[in-house]
């Protein structure tokens, strides 16, 4: 199985899981509630709230067609079928994919931009901070246009960009927050209190080492960026899947849907780390490539 | 080349110095203006507020804000005595202000509680209208408060609603009704939709105006920040410190904790300890705990906040009547919650905001707001009024209909004082020159009688007498007199049946509550079968024991009565009766030695004017033949009793069968007199003995005992004092709950003279 197609499968993975998580969050947990859209139509905007609940409840809809969906053709691509396996899903599949990683991107995009619209603390950087969550639907959907080896190269590069624009933007807010110690990021630590290493931890202790932790994901953003280090990708897709769990550590089982709805988080990095690993593997054999041509040519 | 370069360098030079010039001039006449703005164009006092974040019946903080920054602003506040108090505010200019707005604040201290302050703000020449306000009560008595949160989006509604408001406080005090008058609003915070847009600051000031009532009565704001409220604009709104955490507790009188924290900074750290100590401190000293804050932890649309994980924990252990939410722009009043399921105990969450924002749909299957909670949506503001004995909640719609209303008792908060009272267990040793043991019918019963005693701690009461059981603190045992049978005669084997009976009482009943006798201090008195004269070795050893009696706060001169505490309570052994003089006089049966002016003396010195509880103890019954008790003693005594907080007599001697109370006032003695001091019979409980005429039967083995709770309940008005009788008609082989008397007693908070 090449780097693109576990790299692929991943971000399937992810956008499985992510609109399974909005589909909890917004429309099928106990705990369901409605999203930042339907209180910006609903509150700001004065739209009528059957109305705002029914596009709500549509978008969670979808986003639940979408786990599923993206779910099986995972399950699809790991099952091992051949064209899969060369990063290559059957046609029909991508034209039924496409419009809706559109549609997943564009949803969770809205949803950031609503969030941003309805205001609070640090809500004007919402849709850096949840940049990834947009970014990587629409990253596979680039990927689906992948038709032709030859043109693998060019994609993964666009691919990757796109994943590290976001996951570095996501990491730079989220140290942003964790740097002037934001209050639930505290608690988060704090209310993990079933770990034998948070018990007892005063919020002073919590607060200093979330200044740390912030600087990291500061630094992380900045080399994931710059170096294209995959180890830098592996090391935050750790850290990534690690704030993904504390969700339910701090807050319980129940608190489920936030943490699947944050998967991208640690996901990201993931699907960056196979293309870093593909794009390494392109570049040595293009070099070696290269020598070999000018072994022949007699430069 | 070198001209055009030339050219080129001028044109930018020129161009530099154009824009340097531009922006220089720009600036001076924006600073002129601004100058002149500022000097000119003060407007008169804005936006006049009350805030109450600190002890509220003696501290406000007044506040106004200015268009411009006035040359002199001030307050003139005029109280009670009419004199004028001239205070200078603490002023600055509001976060992204422009055009300029200032906001002052006047924190005012040393006011009397429940008390109207009239005051002015003059800015530059311009007076505000003549307001005022009232202070919150310094007493225990029954009052209102409104409730609310998010005022942020709907301004047509939230103005509607100020009005209400308005109207609900101006209507409380237009009746004699004491308990619906509102003294403040709790906004739960929200009030604006972006906390960083001044504008719509300005305009939910401009807006709370609409809350003043047309006498001028400006209505106290106690604010919690709400998740739109972030912005420094809340603290300098409100007042707080800059970069404050805004969550504080305050008392709304002595007996009602009102306790605001702030789900928008983290709730599991300080903020949580912070509660927690609070609670456990504000717990047993008021009757009602109320908690309010913003983002809810049982909502009924949204997910819940971390104060699930974070407080309510707290709340449930330190027992909080009520929590006050919002954020969720609906109606809602949770089932009482513990342990995260309904529980009759548990905590009753309310909220959750409509004072001014569109309404959600709630989510009514949540298992919380099933019935009797609920869950519906309408702006509204709830009216909390807090009663001694109950919190009324009514939930007002904007078209004045009651969308909810509950109401909540007071928790068991108390502190309860515990003991037995029994009397007469006469020990009889057998008639021997060298007794060796008890007449079998007095060993009996007082043996078992003891047994039953130790028993006791922790054991059922039935529900017929009030349930619960019997506390497992038994603070000792008061025992009036009687306490063997044969030291009233002489001659015989009367002086060897005497040491035997009462080293076995001593063995028995022990002393401190560390020998092997009871496991809890014994407070005994003589009574005439322990030395009518009061001259008996018995007395004696009495007097002895009186060193070493636990807790004894005060011991006549001649050594023999006492007096001691427990909690508020002051409780005084008097001997055989209470009398003046040391010796029996003529024509009277017993010594009092001297228990009268003991008891002047000790009620003088240990209870005072403190109006603490007090409860005596002596042998015989006031009611009994004049000879036993002379009538001029039994009135000073009365007398005396009248002056103080006297709860409740216990005596002996009549060995009255079942327990029973009596009541005294006013020189008379009977089953139901209103007013009068409870007067208690234990009956006897071990006095058994066989019978003289049939050597094979007992004779008195019907005994009883009484087992007294006094329960000190945060306030003053719900102290009460409860007593239970025990009693058996086959010498304790078996016994019964017999009756309880409950009666309302006042415990003042200060309790010590």
């Amino acid at each position: 199985m090449s780097m693109l197609t576990k790299s692929m499968i991943c971000l399937r993975v992810i956008v499985s899981i992510q609109c399974f998580g909005a589909a909890g969050k917004y429309l099928v947990s106990a705990r369901e509630q409605e999203s930042s859209l339907y209180g910006l139509l609903f509150f700001d905007w004065g739209w009528d709230e059957s109305t705002a609940q029914s596009l709500d409840d549509t978008g969670a809809g979808l986003c639940l067609v979408a786990a599923i969906l993206f779910g099986l053709t995972a399950c699809f691509n790991l099952l091992g079928n051949r064209r899969a396996s060369e990063g290559l899903p059957p046609r029909w599949l991508t034209w039924l994919e496409f419009p809706i990683l559109i549609f997943v991107a564009g949803w969770f995009l809205t949803l950031a931009w609503a969030e941003m619209m309805r205001g609070g603390a640090y809500t004007e950087w919402a849709i850096a901070e949840q940049a990834v969550r947009f970014m990587v639907p629409l990253a596979l959907a680039i990927g689906l246009l992948v038709r032709e080896p030859v043109h693998s190269k060019r994609f993964s590069r666009t691919i990757a960009w796109m994943l590290q624009i976001s996951v570095a933007a996501t990491f730079a807010v989220h140290g942003w927050k964790a740097i002037a110690g934001y209050g639930p990021f505290v608690d988060l630590i704090l209310l993990s209190d079933s770990l034998p290493w948070v018990s007892n931890m005063s919020q002073a202790f919590a607060e200093r080492l979330l200044w740390g932790i912030g600087w990291i994901d500061i630094a992380l953003a900045a080399l994931i960026v710059g170096v294209r280090w995959r180890w830098v990708a592996l090391y935050m897709a750790f850290w990534g899947f690690l704030t993904v769990t504390s969700r339910v550590v701090a807050l319980g089982l129940v608190a489920w849907p936030e943490s699947l709805i944050r998967i991208a988080m640690g996901g990201a990095p993931l699907g960056l780390f196979f293309l870093f690993q593909r794009l390494r593997r392109v570049k040595m054999t293009e070099s070696e490539s290269s020598s070999e041509v000018c072994e022949e040519s007699g430069v | 080349m070198n001209k055009f370069r030339l050219q080129s360098a001028v044109f930018v030079a020129v161009i530099v110095t154009m824009l340097v010039l531009m922006a220089g001039l720009t600036g001076g006449v924006a600073q002129a203006l601004s100058g002149s703005t500022s000097q000119a164009e003060v407007s008169e006092p804005l936006h006049l507020r009350v805030i109450w974040t600190e002890d509220p019946a003696t501290k406000a903080r007044i506040s106004w804000s200015t268009e411009g920054r006035p040359a002199q602003t001030f307050l003139k506040l005029i109280g009670p005595d009419a004199k004028e108090r001239k205070l200078v505010p603490q002023s600055g200019l509001f976060e992204g202000s422009d055009p300029e707005l200032y906001y002052h604040h006047v924190d005012v201290r040393d006011l009397q509680p429940g008390t109207p302050y009239k005051f002015e703000v003059i800015c530059d020449g311009k007076k505000s209208a003549r307001l005022y306000f009232v202070t919150a009560p310094g007493r225990d008595v029954p009052f209102s408060l409104l409730h609310g949160g998010d005022s942020r989006t709907d301004h047509a509604n939230r103005r509607k609603v100020n009005q209400m408001m308005a109207d609900l406080v101006t209507k409380s005090y237009q009746n004699e009704d004491p308990a619906d008058n509102i003294i403040a609003l709790a906004h739960g915070g929200d009030f604006v939709n972006n906390g960083d847009n001044l504008g719509q600051w300005k305009a939910w000031l401009s807006d709370h105006q609409l809350t003043i009532g047309p006498d001028g009565r400006v209505l106290p704001v106690i604010p919690t920040r709400g998740n739109h409220d972030q912005s420094e604009l809340f603290n300098q709104v409100f007042g707080f410190p800059p970069k404050d955490k805004n969550y504080y507790a305050i008392n709304l009188n002595p007996v009602v904790r009102w306790v605001t924290l702030n789900t928008e900074i983290s709730t599991a750290g300080d903020q949580a300890k912070w509660l927690g100590k609070e609670l456990k401190a504000s717990r047993p000293k008021h009757r009602w705990l109320v908690a309010q804050y913003h983002r809810p932890a049982y909502p009924a649309v949204k997910t819940p906040g971390t104060a699930l994980q974070s407080w309510v924990p707290v709340f449930e252990k330190h027992d909080v009547d009520l929590v006050c939410e919002a954020d969720g722009h609906n109606i809602k009043r949770t089932v009482p919650i513990r342990g995260n399921v309904q529980d009759a105990t548990g905590v009753v969450y309310i909220g959750e905001g409509g004072l001014g924002v569109a309404q959600r749909t709630p989510k009514t299957d949540r298992w919380y707001l099933q019935p009797p909670g609920m869950a519906s949506s309408a702006s509204h503001v709830f009216q909390l009024t807090f009663h001694s004995d109950r919190l009324e909640t009514r939930c007002i719609c904007l078209d004045g209909t009651i969308a909810d209303q509950f109401e909540l008792q007071p928790r068991k908060i108390e502190k309860v004082q515990a003991f037995f009272v029994s009397g007469d267990p006469q020990y009889l040793a057998e008639n021997a020159a060298e007794p060796t043991k008890l007449d079998p019918y007095s060993a009996e019963a007082n043996q078992r009688f003891l047994e039953l005693l130790k028993k006791m701690p922790g054991k059922s009461i039935p529900e017929t007498q009030g349930g619960g059981s019997v506390s497992k603190q038994i603070k000792g045992m008061v025992v009036t007199g009687d306490l063997i049978d044969s030291a009233d005669k002489s001659g015989g084997n009367y002086l060897q049946m005497q040491r035997f009976e009462w080293d076995r009482y001593k063995k028995d009943y022990g002393l401190t509550g560390e020998e092997d006798g009871l496991p809890y201090p014994v407070y005994e008195l003589h009574g005439n079968h322990d030395g009518p004269q009061g001259d008996t070795f018995i007395v004696e050893d009495i007097i002895a024991r009186n060193k070493t009696r636990p807790g004894l706060v005060n011991v006549s001169e001649n050594g023999l009565h006492y007096s001691w505490d427990w909690g508020p309570l002051h409780l005084v052994c008097l001997g055989i009766f209470v009398g003046a003089g040391d010796e029996r006089r003529e024509e009277f049966h017993y010594a009092p030695r001297q228990s009268l002016e003991f008891l002047k003396e000790d009620l003088a010195q240990e209870v005072g004017d403190s109006g603490r509880p007090v409860i005596l103890a002596f042998h015989l019954h006031p009611h009994g033949p004049e000879f036993d008790w002379p009538p001029e003693d039994l009135q000073a005594f009365g007398e005396l009793a009248k002056s103080y907080n006297v709860i409740g007599m216990f005596h002996g001697h009549t060995h009255g069968s079942p327990p029973s109370r009596l009541q005294w006032r006013d020189g008379k003695f009977g089953g139901d007199l209103s007013g009068g001091i409870d007067l208690f019979n234990p009956d006897d409980s071990g006095a058994a003995k066989t019978d003289s005429k049939q050597p094979d039967q007992p004779v008195g083995i019907r005994h009883g005992f009484l087992y007294v709770e006094v329960r000190d309940r945060p306030g003053t008005e719900r102290d009460e004092w409860v007593v239970r009788s025990i009693y058996t008609d086959d010498n304790w082989a078996t016994h019964a709950w017999g009756q309880t008397w409950t009666k309302a007693i006042q415990i003042p908070r200060n309790h010590h003279p």
